[in-house]
């Protein structure tokens, strides 16, 4: 294969040649170099392979990204709907408030545009139970919006009045105002942030 | 004072005589004030040794500026560096998470160990460790970010920035982190090429470093260049 210079011109003409009378199959395809046509012959195989590889590199890098959404959110539910009853499952999805899941969803995908920049990030797996498969599905498919386009370096989960609400003034963020919040969410994971109903993530970009 | 009947080789030794106890005078004088100059630089360097010795031991401490105290550090890195070095030590109680801000004491090792980060150009260690996680939801989150940057070593401690945790190494690890500081002070001195970050984000030096120097298994000297 010969590499084109920086001042050749290359382009595609998928199975025809301007003016041309051959028909070519399906695989090849002719490629203008310097104003000469060169047919270039790809195998129906080499083709499927590559279209497989470019899928596995998509859903790898959809994976990584969910696992941001997982590892940093996994314990958070949307809202119950005002509908709900009170002896609804936590894990009952037909109960839980559409807008609300809406604004999981998209706080998840904003975590995720984050990492991007900021790599220090809580990544984890879903376990093979119902619940957690579930969870991920959700990160999975805010994974796919995720491009990298929402703002931000930083952000900071919290359960509103109860402990921490922002970080300590010596990590060197996060003490002004947050340029976006997402919330309220539950917490019923605990351990890290406070169990409750009041769970608020808050996006910085210092 | 000379006579019309003094000779000149009278007066030549007269006047050599004179040159000579007044090259003396000066050279007493060059040496008294150079004596002096040189007393002054070392009471000089003795009080800045002093200054740099109590901004060290203030480092990370309730009320002070941290930020501005490790810019200040950065203006003399190898002093500041040999000073942070000496006054490391192994923190107990590593299983115990840190949220927010901890102990005066657990908060001047962190800061000490930054602010070598910071005046070094992001350079940290990792070691080994005997230690093994349990199946809790907190061990494992511990053992996460231990092992943020390598699987197989942990370094000193490891921030949850969006929950503001911090966890500290085990202390086998600490105690291999703080030789290789030593190691590598020994071994650099005031050769190192110090160039101290400029504006680093947090994930640079606050919770973090870009890359790690690994220490082996079998205590081998890290190589840093």
């Amino acid at each position: 294969m010969v590499p084109l210079s920086a001042n050749e011109t290359l382009s595609h003409d998928h199975g025809s040649q301007t003016g041309g009378a051959r028909q070519h199959e399906a695989d090849d395809h002719w490629v203008t170099i310097n104003q000469q046509h060169v047919l270039i012959h790809e195998s129906h195989g080499s083709r499927r392979s590559n279209h497989a590889r470019t899928q596995q590199k998509h859903s790898e890098a959809r994976e990584h990204k969910a696992e941001v959404g997982f590892g940093e959110t996994a314990g958070l539910l949307p809202e119950k709907s005002a509908k709900a009853s009170a002896k609804a499952g936590l894990y009952d999805r037909r109960t839980w408030d559409e807008e609300s899941m809406r604004e999981l969803q998209q706080a998840r995908r904003h975590i995720m545009d984050i990492s991007d920049r900021n790599h220090t990030v809580h990544r984890a797996k879903p376990g093979k139970d119902t619940i957690s498969q579930s969870i991920w599905d959700d990160n999975m498919q805010a994974a796919t919006k995720s491009d990298g386009s929402l703002p931000g370096n930083h952000f900071f989960i919290r359960q509103e009045g109860i402990g921490r609400q922002r970080p300590e003034a010596n990590k060197g963020w996060g003490q002004g105002k947050p340029i976006r919040s997402y919330g309220p969410f539950r917490n019923v994971g605990g351990g890290d942030v406070p169990r409750g109903d009041r769970t608020y993530i808050d996006i910085y970009n210092h | 004072m000379l006579g019309a009947a003094t000779s000149p080789e009278e007066i030549e030794r007269i006047l050599t005589s004179i040159i000579i106890k007044w090259l003396g005078a000066c050279g007493l004088l060059v040496v008294v004030l150079a004596s002096s100059a040189l007393a002054q630089t070392a009471r000089s360097n003795q009080s800045s040794e002093a200054v740099l010795r109590q901004e060290v031991k203030q480092l990370g401490l309730p009320g002070n500026d941290v930020f501005a105290d490790v810019r200040e550090l950065a203006r003399t890195p190898a002093a500041a560096a040999r000073i942070l070095i000496l006054q490391l030590q192994v923190l107990p109680h590593p299983q115990d998470t840190i949220v927010g801000q901890g102990s005066p004491q657990v908060e001047h090792a962190l800061w000490s160990i930054r602010a070598l980060r910071y005046i070094t150009g992001g350079l940290d260690f990792c070691a080994p460790t005997k230690w093994k996680p349990g199946r809790s939801y907190e061990e494992r989150t511990r053992h996460y970010w231990l092992h943020f940057n390598s699987k197989s070593c942990v370094t000193v401690f490891g921030v949850w920035p969006s929950r503001d945790l911090t966890y500290i190494a085990p202390v086998d690890a600490q105690r291999k982190i703080i030789a290789a500081w030593q190691q590598w002070y020994a071994r650099e001195d005031e050769s190192y090429h110090y160039k101290p970050l400029v504006n680093p984000e947090s994930w640079q030096w606050i919770e973090g470093v870009d890359n790690v120097v690994e220490i082996s298994r079998t205590h081998e000297h890290p190589q840093t260049q």
